[in-house]
Protein backbone atom coordinates (compact mmCIF):
# COMPACT_ATOMS: atom_id res chain seq x y z
CA UNK A 1 0.00 0.00 0.00
CA UNK A 2 1.52 3.24 -1.10
CA UNK A 3 -1.27 5.28 0.42
CA UNK A 4 -0.72 6.39 3.97
CA UNK A 5 -4.39 6.90 4.77
CA UNK A 6 -7.02 4.21 5.00
CA UNK A 7 -8.86 3.37 1.80
CA UNK A 8 -12.30 4.98 1.75
CA UNK A 9 -15.29 2.87 0.70
CA UNK A 10 -18.65 4.38 -0.17
CA UNK A 11 -21.68 2.14 0.28
CA UNK A 12 -24.81 3.08 -1.65
CA UNK A 13 -27.62 0.95 -0.25
CA UNK A 14 -31.15 1.85 0.79
CA UNK A 15 -31.77 -1.22 2.96
CA UNK A 16 -30.68 -0.45 6.51
CA UNK A 17 -29.80 -4.01 7.50
CA UNK A 18 -27.65 -4.57 4.44
CA UNK A 19 -25.92 -1.22 4.65
CA UNK A 20 -25.13 -1.56 8.36
CA UNK A 21 -23.75 -5.05 7.85
CA UNK A 22 -21.45 -3.96 5.02
CA UNK A 23 -20.28 -0.93 7.03
CA UNK A 24 -19.57 -3.11 10.05
CA UNK A 25 -17.82 -5.95 8.26
CA UNK A 26 -15.53 -3.74 6.22
CA UNK A 27 -15.10 -1.19 9.01
CA UNK A 28 -13.44 -3.90 11.06
CA UNK A 29 -10.96 -4.53 8.30
CA UNK A 30 -9.64 -1.03 8.71
CA UNK A 31 -11.36 0.75 5.86
CA UNK A 32 -12.96 4.11 6.30
CA UNK A 33 -16.62 3.56 5.59
CA UNK A 34 -19.30 5.97 4.41
CA UNK A 35 -22.88 4.91 3.83
CA UNK A 36 -25.55 6.69 1.81
CA UNK A 37 -29.13 5.64 1.10
CA UNK A 38 -29.74 6.61 -2.52
CA UNK A 39 -28.18 7.68 -5.82
CA UNK A 40 -28.81 11.39 -5.35
CA UNK A 41 -26.99 11.46 -2.05
CA UNK A 42 -24.15 9.45 -3.56
CA UNK A 43 -23.74 11.87 -6.46
CA UNK A 44 -24.01 14.93 -4.25
CA UNK A 45 -21.38 13.79 -1.78
CA UNK A 46 -19.11 11.95 -4.19
CA UNK A 47 -16.52 14.70 -4.48
CA UNK A 48 -16.23 15.38 -0.78
CA UNK A 49 -16.04 11.67 0.09
CA UNK A 50 -13.59 10.95 -2.71
CA UNK A 51 -13.82 7.14 -2.29
CA UNK A 52 -11.33 4.47 -3.34
CA UNK A 53 -14.14 2.06 -4.08
CA UNK A 54 -17.92 2.16 -4.33
CA UNK A 55 -20.33 -0.62 -3.41
CA UNK A 56 -23.46 0.07 -5.41
CA UNK A 57 -26.82 -1.50 -4.73
CA UNK A 58 -28.63 -1.85 -8.04
CA UNK A 59 -32.19 -1.83 -6.82
CA UNK A 60 -32.26 1.69 -5.36
CA UNK A 61 -35.35 3.86 -4.94
CA UNK A 62 -35.62 6.47 -7.71
CA UNK A 63 -32.49 6.31 -9.81
CA UNK A 64 -31.23 2.73 -10.01
CA UNK A 65 -27.63 1.69 -9.44
CA UNK A 66 -26.91 1.32 -13.14
CA UNK A 67 -27.90 4.91 -13.74
CA UNK A 68 -25.90 6.18 -10.76
CA UNK A 69 -22.86 4.29 -12.06
CA UNK A 70 -23.26 5.80 -15.52
CA UNK A 71 -23.42 9.30 -14.08
CA UNK A 72 -20.35 8.71 -11.92
CA UNK A 73 -18.44 7.49 -14.95
CA UNK A 74 -19.32 10.68 -16.81
CA UNK A 75 -17.22 12.62 -14.31
CA UNK A 76 -13.71 12.21 -15.65
CA UNK A 77 -12.18 12.14 -12.20
CA UNK A 78 -13.96 8.88 -11.34
CA UNK A 79 -13.68 7.16 -14.70
CA UNK A 80 -11.35 4.51 -13.27
CA UNK A 81 -12.80 4.26 -9.76
CA UNK A 82 -13.70 0.65 -8.95
CA UNK A 83 -17.46 0.27 -8.60
CA UNK A 84 -18.85 -3.05 -7.38
CA UNK A 85 -22.50 -3.80 -8.10
CA UNK A 86 -24.59 -5.44 -5.40
CA UNK A 87 -27.68 -7.21 -6.66
CA UNK A 88 -30.32 -9.14 -4.84
CA UNK A 89 -30.70 -11.95 -7.33
CA UNK A 90 -27.83 -13.81 -8.82
CA UNK A 91 -29.36 -14.11 -12.23
CA UNK A 92 -27.91 -14.77 -15.62
CA UNK A 93 -27.69 -11.42 -17.33
CA UNK A 94 -27.34 -9.26 -14.23
CA UNK A 95 -23.61 -9.47 -14.36
CA UNK A 96 -23.57 -8.50 -18.02
CA UNK A 97 -25.92 -5.63 -17.32
CA UNK A 98 -23.86 -4.25 -14.46
CA UNK A 99 -20.59 -4.53 -16.36
CA UNK A 100 -22.23 -2.80 -19.28
CA UNK A 101 -23.29 0.05 -17.03
CA UNK A 102 -19.68 0.57 -16.02
CA UNK A 103 -19.30 -1.54 -12.90
CA UNK A 104 -16.01 -3.41 -12.44
CA UNK A 105 -17.33 -6.35 -10.50
CA UNK A 106 -20.47 -7.82 -9.23
CA UNK A 107 -21.45 -9.39 -5.89
CA UNK A 108 -24.80 -10.98 -5.21
CA UNK A 109 -26.70 -10.13 -2.05
CA UNK A 110 -27.09 -10.99 0.71
CA UNK A 111 -23.36 -10.82 1.23
CA UNK A 112 -21.43 -13.60 2.93
CA UNK A 113 -19.45 -11.96 5.73
CA UNK A 114 -16.82 -14.65 5.55
CA UNK A 115 -15.85 -14.18 1.91
CA UNK A 116 -16.94 -10.59 1.29
CA UNK A 117 -13.95 -8.77 2.83
CA UNK A 118 -11.48 -10.88 0.83
CA UNK A 119 -13.33 -10.14 -2.38
CA UNK A 120 -13.24 -6.42 -1.67
CA UNK A 121 -9.57 -6.51 -0.71
CA UNK A 122 -8.77 -8.31 -3.97
CA UNK A 123 -10.67 -5.76 -6.05
CA UNK A 124 -8.94 -2.87 -4.29
CA UNK A 125 -5.56 -4.45 -4.84
CA UNK A 126 -6.32 -4.97 -8.51
CA UNK A 127 -7.16 -1.30 -8.90
CA UNK A 128 -4.18 0.08 -7.08
CA UNK A 129 -2.48 2.78 -9.10
CA UNK B 1 -31.91 -43.58 27.44
CA UNK B 2 -33.13 -46.67 29.25
CA UNK B 3 -34.15 -49.64 27.18
CA UNK B 4 -37.69 -50.87 27.69
CA UNK B 5 -38.71 -54.48 28.21
CA UNK B 6 -42.29 -55.66 28.07
CA UNK B 7 -43.03 -58.52 30.48
CA UNK B 8 -46.03 -60.66 29.55
CA UNK B 9 -47.19 -63.38 31.93
CA UNK B 10 -50.49 -64.26 33.58
CA UNK B 11 -48.61 -65.43 36.64
CA UNK B 12 -48.39 -62.40 38.87
CA UNK B 13 -45.45 -63.76 40.87
CA UNK B 14 -43.39 -64.20 37.73
CA UNK B 15 -44.18 -60.68 36.56
CA UNK B 16 -43.24 -59.19 39.91
CA UNK B 17 -39.97 -61.11 40.02
CA UNK B 18 -38.96 -60.23 36.46
CA UNK B 19 -39.98 -56.63 36.99
CA UNK B 20 -37.80 -56.35 40.05
CA UNK B 21 -34.77 -58.01 38.48
CA UNK B 22 -34.99 -56.05 35.22
CA UNK B 23 -35.44 -52.72 36.96
CA UNK B 24 -32.44 -53.47 39.11
CA UNK B 25 -30.42 -54.12 35.96
CA UNK B 26 -31.29 -50.68 34.67
CA UNK B 27 -34.16 -51.37 32.28
CA UNK B 28 -37.52 -49.70 32.09
CA UNK B 29 -40.35 -52.24 32.27
CA UNK B 30 -43.90 -52.59 31.01
CA UNK B 31 -46.27 -55.25 32.23
CA UNK B 32 -49.07 -57.19 30.54
CA UNK B 33 -51.05 -60.15 31.89
CA UNK B 34 -52.42 -61.65 28.70
CA UNK B 35 -51.64 -61.76 24.99
CA UNK B 36 -54.14 -59.12 24.02
CA UNK B 37 -52.70 -56.56 26.41
CA UNK B 38 -49.24 -57.46 25.15
CA UNK B 39 -50.12 -56.69 21.54
CA UNK B 40 -51.73 -53.41 22.55
CA UNK B 41 -48.79 -52.29 24.67
CA UNK B 42 -46.27 -53.33 22.04
CA UNK B 43 -47.99 -51.12 19.47
CA UNK B 44 -48.30 -48.22 21.86
CA UNK B 45 -44.87 -48.22 23.43
CA UNK B 46 -42.64 -50.06 20.94
CA UNK B 47 -40.51 -51.70 23.64
CA UNK B 48 -36.96 -52.84 22.88
CA UNK B 49 -37.68 -56.45 23.82
CA UNK B 50 -40.63 -58.64 24.85
CA UNK B 51 -40.62 -61.53 27.32
CA UNK B 52 -43.68 -63.55 26.37
CA UNK B 53 -45.27 -66.41 28.29
CA UNK B 54 -47.06 -69.04 26.20
CA UNK B 55 -49.92 -70.27 28.35
CA UNK B 56 -52.15 -67.29 29.01
CA UNK B 57 -55.90 -66.59 29.07
CA UNK B 58 -57.74 -64.52 26.40
CA UNK B 59 -54.88 -64.69 23.90
CA UNK B 60 -51.98 -67.11 24.25
CA UNK B 61 -48.32 -66.36 23.60
CA UNK B 62 -48.22 -67.96 20.16
CA UNK B 63 -51.09 -65.88 18.85
CA UNK B 64 -49.78 -62.62 20.25
CA UNK B 65 -46.26 -63.37 19.00
CA UNK B 66 -47.70 -63.96 15.53
CA UNK B 67 -49.73 -60.75 15.70
CA UNK B 68 -46.78 -58.67 16.83
CA UNK B 69 -44.53 -60.16 14.15
CA UNK B 70 -47.08 -59.44 11.43
CA UNK B 71 -47.53 -55.80 12.36
CA UNK B 72 -45.20 -53.46 10.42
CA UNK B 73 -44.73 -51.22 13.43
CA UNK B 74 -43.82 -53.97 15.90
CA UNK B 75 -42.28 -56.79 13.85
CA UNK B 76 -38.73 -55.67 14.56
CA UNK B 77 -39.10 -56.08 18.35
CA UNK B 78 -37.23 -59.17 19.57
CA UNK B 79 -39.48 -61.65 21.41
CA UNK B 80 -38.26 -64.20 23.95
CA UNK B 81 -40.79 -66.95 24.56
CA UNK B 82 -41.04 -68.22 28.12
CA UNK B 83 -41.82 -71.93 27.90
CA UNK B 84 -43.07 -73.65 30.99
CA UNK B 85 -41.80 -77.10 30.20
CA UNK B 86 -38.90 -78.58 28.35
CA UNK B 87 -41.17 -79.18 25.43
CA UNK B 88 -39.33 -79.24 22.14
CA UNK B 89 -42.58 -78.77 20.24
CA UNK B 90 -43.27 -75.47 21.93
CA UNK B 91 -39.80 -74.18 21.26
CA UNK B 92 -39.94 -75.14 17.61
CA UNK B 93 -43.38 -73.69 17.19
CA UNK B 94 -42.35 -70.47 18.89
CA UNK B 95 -39.31 -70.03 16.67
CA UNK B 96 -41.37 -70.89 13.61
CA UNK B 97 -43.86 -68.13 14.19
CA UNK B 98 -41.14 -65.57 14.63
CA UNK B 99 -39.94 -65.64 18.25
CA UNK B 100 -36.28 -64.73 18.47
CA UNK B 101 -35.31 -66.86 21.43
CA UNK B 102 -36.86 -68.98 24.15
CA UNK B 103 -36.25 -69.30 27.86
CA UNK B 104 -37.25 -72.37 29.78
CA UNK B 105 -39.06 -71.92 33.06
CA UNK B 106 -38.02 -72.03 35.79
CA UNK B 107 -35.32 -69.83 34.38
CA UNK B 108 -31.90 -69.03 35.61
CA UNK B 109 -31.89 -65.25 36.21
CA UNK B 110 -28.27 -64.68 35.28
CA UNK B 111 -28.75 -66.53 32.04
CA UNK B 112 -31.90 -64.58 31.22
CA UNK B 113 -30.17 -61.27 31.88
CA UNK B 114 -27.16 -62.28 29.81
CA UNK B 115 -29.35 -63.25 26.87
CA UNK B 116 -31.34 -60.02 27.10
CA UNK B 117 -28.13 -58.02 27.25
CA UNK B 118 -26.60 -59.68 24.24
CA UNK B 119 -29.79 -59.34 22.22
CA UNK B 120 -30.13 -55.64 22.99
CA UNK B 121 -26.50 -55.12 22.09
CA UNK B 122 -27.23 -56.67 18.73
CA UNK B 123 -30.16 -54.30 18.26
CA UNK B 124 -28.01 -51.31 19.07
CA UNK B 125 -25.33 -52.39 16.66
CA UNK B 126 -27.92 -52.99 13.99
CA UNK B 127 -29.34 -49.55 14.60
CA UNK B 128 -25.92 -48.00 14.29
CA UNK B 129 -25.36 -49.78 11.00
CA UNK B 130 -28.72 -48.65 9.73
CA UNK B 131 -27.99 -45.07 10.76
CA UNK B 132 -24.64 -45.21 9.06
CA UNK B 133 -26.13 -46.66 5.90
CA UNK B 134 -28.86 -44.07 5.98
CA UNK B 135 -26.43 -41.23 6.27
CA UNK B 136 -24.40 -42.69 3.43
CA UNK B 137 -27.56 -42.91 1.37
CA UNK B 138 -28.34 -39.33 2.33
CA UNK B 139 -24.91 -38.25 1.18
CA UNK B 140 -25.40 -39.93 -2.17
CA UNK B 141 -28.83 -38.43 -2.53
CA UNK B 142 -27.61 -34.99 -1.58
CA UNK B 143 -24.80 -35.16 -4.09
CA UNK B 144 -27.30 -36.07 -6.77
CA UNK B 145 -29.62 -33.31 -5.65
CA UNK B 146 -26.82 -30.82 -5.60
CA UNK B 147 -25.68 -31.52 -9.14
CA UNK B 148 -28.85 -32.48 -10.88
CA UNK B 149 -31.37 -30.16 -9.25
CA UNK B 150 -29.55 -27.01 -8.31
CA UNK B 151 -28.45 -26.07 -11.80
CA UNK B 152 -31.83 -26.45 -13.51
CA UNK B 153 -33.49 -24.69 -10.57
CA UNK B 154 -31.17 -21.73 -10.90
CA UNK B 155 -31.86 -21.38 -14.61
CA UNK B 156 -35.62 -21.83 -14.17
CA UNK B 157 -35.50 -19.04 -11.61
CA UNK B 158 -33.31 -16.88 -13.82
CA UNK B 159 -35.60 -17.13 -16.80
CA UNK B 160 -38.72 -16.64 -14.70
CA UNK B 161 -37.17 -13.41 -13.49
CA UNK B 162 -36.49 -12.38 -17.06
CA UNK B 163 -40.08 -13.02 -18.01
CA UNK B 164 -41.16 -11.06 -14.96
CA UNK B 165 -38.94 -8.13 -15.93
CA UNK B 166 -40.09 -8.08 -19.52
CA UNK B 167 -43.83 -8.34 -18.94
CA UNK B 168 -45.72 -5.04 -18.72
CA UNK B 169 -46.70 -3.97 -15.20
CA UNK B 170 -50.41 -4.79 -15.58
CA UNK B 171 -49.95 -8.20 -17.20
CA UNK B 172 -51.80 -10.99 -15.43
CA UNK B 173 -49.08 -13.45 -16.37
CA UNK B 174 -46.70 -11.59 -14.06
CA UNK B 175 -48.26 -13.42 -11.18
CA UNK B 176 -47.47 -16.79 -12.74
CA UNK B 177 -43.85 -15.85 -13.19
CA UNK B 178 -43.73 -14.70 -9.58
CA UNK B 179 -45.06 -18.04 -8.41
CA UNK B 180 -42.44 -19.90 -10.46
CA UNK B 181 -39.80 -17.71 -8.89
CA UNK B 182 -41.05 -18.28 -5.35
CA UNK B 183 -41.18 -22.02 -5.84
CA UNK B 184 -37.67 -22.17 -7.25
CA UNK B 185 -36.45 -20.20 -4.25
CA UNK B 186 -38.05 -22.80 -2.02
CA UNK B 187 -36.35 -25.59 -3.90
CA UNK B 188 -33.03 -23.81 -3.69
CA UNK B 189 -33.49 -23.42 0.04
CA UNK B 190 -34.16 -27.14 0.40
CA UNK B 191 -31.09 -28.05 -1.61
CA UNK B 192 -29.06 -25.71 0.57
CA UNK B 193 -30.43 -27.28 3.73
CA UNK B 194 -29.73 -30.82 2.66
CA UNK B 195 -26.21 -29.91 1.60
CA UNK B 196 -25.73 -28.27 4.98
CA UNK B 197 -27.00 -31.38 6.74
CA UNK B 198 -24.43 -33.48 4.94
CA UNK B 199 -21.54 -31.08 5.37
CA UNK B 200 -22.23 -30.56 9.04
CA UNK B 201 -19.47 -32.75 10.33
CA UNK B 202 -16.89 -31.82 7.73
CA UNK B 203 -17.16 -28.05 7.93
CA UNK B 204 -14.35 -26.18 9.63
CA UNK B 205 -14.75 -23.59 12.34
CA UNK B 206 -13.29 -20.15 12.71
CA UNK B 207 -13.50 -17.32 15.21
CA UNK B 208 -16.59 -15.27 14.52
CA UNK B 209 -18.50 -12.48 16.17
CA UNK B 210 -21.94 -13.88 16.85
CA UNK B 211 -23.50 -10.42 16.43
CA UNK B 212 -22.11 -10.04 12.96
CA UNK B 213 -23.53 -13.45 12.14
CA UNK B 214 -26.97 -12.45 13.45
CA UNK B 215 -26.80 -9.23 11.45
CA UNK B 216 -25.87 -11.25 8.39
CA UNK B 217 -28.78 -13.60 8.98
CA UNK B 218 -31.10 -10.60 9.24
CA UNK B 219 -30.12 -9.44 5.77
CA UNK B 220 -31.43 -12.78 4.47
CA UNK B 221 -34.82 -12.24 6.05
CA UNK B 222 -35.61 -8.73 4.83
CA UNK B 223 -38.54 -9.72 2.61
CA UNK B 224 -40.35 -11.61 5.32
CA UNK B 225 -39.71 -8.84 7.82
CA UNK B 226 -41.34 -6.31 5.54
CA UNK B 227 -44.18 -8.62 4.58
CA UNK B 228 -45.12 -9.23 8.22
CA UNK B 229 -44.30 -5.66 9.29
CA UNK B 230 -41.92 -6.66 12.02
CA UNK B 231 -39.63 -4.39 14.00
CA UNK B 232 -36.33 -5.99 14.97
CA UNK B 233 -34.89 -5.14 18.36
CA UNK B 234 -31.30 -5.97 19.11
CA UNK B 235 -30.18 -6.37 22.70
CA UNK B 236 -26.57 -7.26 22.15
CA UNK B 237 -23.92 -7.65 24.81
CA UNK B 238 -20.99 -6.37 22.79
CA UNK B 239 -18.43 -7.42 25.36
CA UNK B 240 -18.76 -11.04 24.23
CA UNK B 241 -15.64 -12.63 22.79
CA UNK B 242 -15.66 -14.18 19.31
CA UNK B 243 -16.77 -17.82 19.15
CA UNK B 244 -15.43 -20.71 17.19
CA UNK B 245 -18.20 -21.39 14.68
CA UNK B 246 -18.85 -22.88 11.30
CA UNK B 247 -20.01 -19.79 9.48
CA UNK B 248 -22.18 -21.27 6.75
CA UNK B 249 -24.00 -23.70 9.01
CA UNK B 250 -24.60 -21.25 11.82
CA UNK B 251 -25.89 -18.75 9.31
CA UNK B 252 -28.48 -21.27 8.11
CA UNK B 253 -29.47 -21.96 11.72
CA UNK B 254 -30.04 -18.30 12.56
CA UNK B 255 -31.84 -17.55 9.31
CA UNK B 256 -34.17 -20.41 10.19
CA UNK B 257 -34.81 -19.19 13.73
CA UNK B 258 -35.38 -15.60 12.63
CA UNK B 259 -37.67 -16.69 9.80
CA UNK B 260 -39.73 -18.78 12.19
CA UNK B 261 -40.16 -15.79 14.48
CA UNK B 262 -41.12 -13.52 11.60
CA UNK B 263 -43.61 -16.03 10.24
CA UNK B 264 -45.31 -16.28 13.61
CA UNK B 265 -46.08 -12.57 13.57
CA UNK B 266 -49.21 -12.06 11.53
CA UNK B 267 -49.58 -8.37 11.17
CA UNK B 268 -47.05 -6.12 12.83
CA UNK B 269 -45.02 -7.08 15.88
CA UNK B 270 -41.59 -7.18 17.39
CA UNK B 271 -38.81 -9.72 17.17
CA UNK B 272 -36.23 -9.28 19.89
CA UNK B 273 -32.78 -10.81 19.65
CA UNK B 274 -30.71 -10.72 22.83
CA UNK B 275 -27.25 -11.99 23.63
CA UNK B 276 -25.73 -12.40 27.08
CA UNK B 277 -23.38 -14.54 29.11
CA UNK B 278 -25.56 -16.72 31.31
CA UNK B 279 -22.75 -18.03 33.46
CA UNK B 280 -19.02 -18.38 33.14
CA UNK B 281 -19.03 -20.81 30.28
CA UNK B 282 -22.10 -20.23 28.13
CA UNK B 283 -23.30 -17.66 25.68
CA UNK B 284 -27.06 -17.22 25.66
CA UNK B 285 -28.96 -16.06 22.60
CA UNK B 286 -32.69 -15.44 22.86
CA UNK B 287 -34.96 -14.88 19.90
CA UNK B 288 -38.37 -13.76 21.07
CA UNK B 289 -41.41 -12.92 18.98
CA UNK B 290 -44.83 -11.70 20.04
CA UNK B 291 -46.59 -13.70 17.36
CA UNK B 292 -49.25 -16.38 17.45
CA UNK B 293 -47.26 -18.91 19.48
CA UNK B 294 -47.23 -22.69 19.27
CA UNK B 295 -49.75 -24.96 20.98
CA UNK B 296 -48.37 -27.50 23.40
CA UNK B 297 -49.23 -30.44 21.14
CA UNK B 298 -47.20 -29.06 18.23
CA UNK B 299 -44.42 -27.93 20.54
CA UNK B 300 -43.50 -31.55 21.24
CA UNK B 301 -42.90 -32.21 17.56
CA UNK B 302 -41.21 -29.11 16.24
CA UNK B 303 -37.81 -30.79 16.14
CA UNK B 304 -39.11 -33.87 14.32
CA UNK B 305 -38.01 -34.06 10.69
CA UNK B 306 -40.81 -33.40 8.20
CA UNK B 307 -43.11 -32.02 10.87
CA UNK B 308 -44.61 -28.74 9.82
CA UNK B 309 -47.70 -26.74 10.70
CA UNK B 310 -47.16 -24.37 7.82
CA UNK B 311 -48.68 -24.63 4.38
CA UNK B 312 -45.26 -24.54 2.81
CA UNK B 313 -41.89 -25.86 3.84
CA UNK B 314 -40.48 -29.33 4.09
CA UNK B 315 -40.17 -29.43 7.88
CA UNK B 316 -36.40 -29.77 7.71
CA UNK B 317 -35.51 -26.40 9.17
CA UNK B 318 -35.67 -26.93 12.91
CA UNK B 319 -34.21 -30.45 12.98
CA UNK B 320 -31.33 -29.10 10.94
CA UNK B 321 -30.98 -26.09 13.22
CA UNK B 322 -30.81 -28.32 16.26
CA UNK B 323 -28.22 -30.48 14.58
CA UNK B 324 -26.09 -27.50 13.70
CA UNK B 325 -26.26 -26.15 17.24
CA UNK B 326 -25.53 -29.61 18.63
CA UNK B 327 -22.49 -29.79 16.39
CA UNK B 328 -21.28 -26.64 18.12
CA UNK B 329 -21.88 -28.29 21.51
CA UNK B 330 -24.76 -25.95 22.17
CA UNK B 331 -28.39 -26.44 23.11
CA UNK B 332 -31.67 -25.09 21.81
CA UNK B 333 -34.98 -24.91 23.62
CA UNK B 334 -38.33 -23.40 22.78
CA UNK B 335 -40.96 -21.96 25.07
CA UNK B 336 -44.25 -20.78 23.73
CA UNK B 337 -47.67 -19.51 24.75
CA UNK B 338 -50.44 -19.53 22.14
CA UNK B 339 -51.34 -15.93 21.18
CA UNK B 340 -48.51 -14.59 23.36
CA UNK B 341 -45.43 -15.49 21.44
CA UNK B 342 -42.44 -17.79 21.34
CA UNK B 343 -38.99 -17.60 22.85
CA UNK B 344 -36.17 -19.67 21.39
CA UNK B 345 -33.09 -19.97 23.57
CA UNK B 346 -29.77 -21.04 22.12
CA UNK B 347 -26.75 -21.61 24.30
CA UNK B 348 -23.24 -21.98 22.95
CA UNK B 349 -20.10 -22.73 24.92
CA UNK B 350 -17.77 -19.74 25.09
CA UNK B 351 -14.72 -21.97 25.11
CA UNK B 352 -14.01 -24.16 22.16
CA UNK B 353 -14.56 -27.84 22.79
CA UNK B 354 -12.80 -30.69 21.18
CA UNK B 355 -14.77 -32.06 18.27
CA UNK B 356 -14.80 -35.74 17.67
Amino acid sequence: MSKKTKPVILVVEDNDDNRQLVLKVLGRRGYEMVGVVDGNEALERLNSINPDLILMDINLPGMDGYEVTRRIRLQGKFAALPIVALTAHAMVGDEEKSLHAGCDAYISKPINVRTFPETIAAILKEHQP
Amino acid sequence: MKETILIVDDNLDNVVLLDKVLKKSGYRTLKAYNGEEAVKLARQEIPDLILLDIMMPIMDGFTSCKTIKQDESTKHIPIFMLTAKQEVDDKVRGLEIGADDYITKPFHLQELLARIKSRLKLTREHRRTVTRERSQALNHMVEGVEHEIRNPVVSIGGFARRILDELPEDDRKKKYAEIILQETERLEKMVKESVALRDLSSGGKEKLDIHLLIDEALTHTTNLKEEHQVVIERNFDHSLPPLSLNHDNMLIAFIQLINNGLEAIDNGGTLTISTAVNNVSNLLIEITDNGHGINSKDLEHIFDPFFTSKMSGAGMGLPLTRKIIGYHHGTISVESQPDQGTCVTVTLPLKEQATN
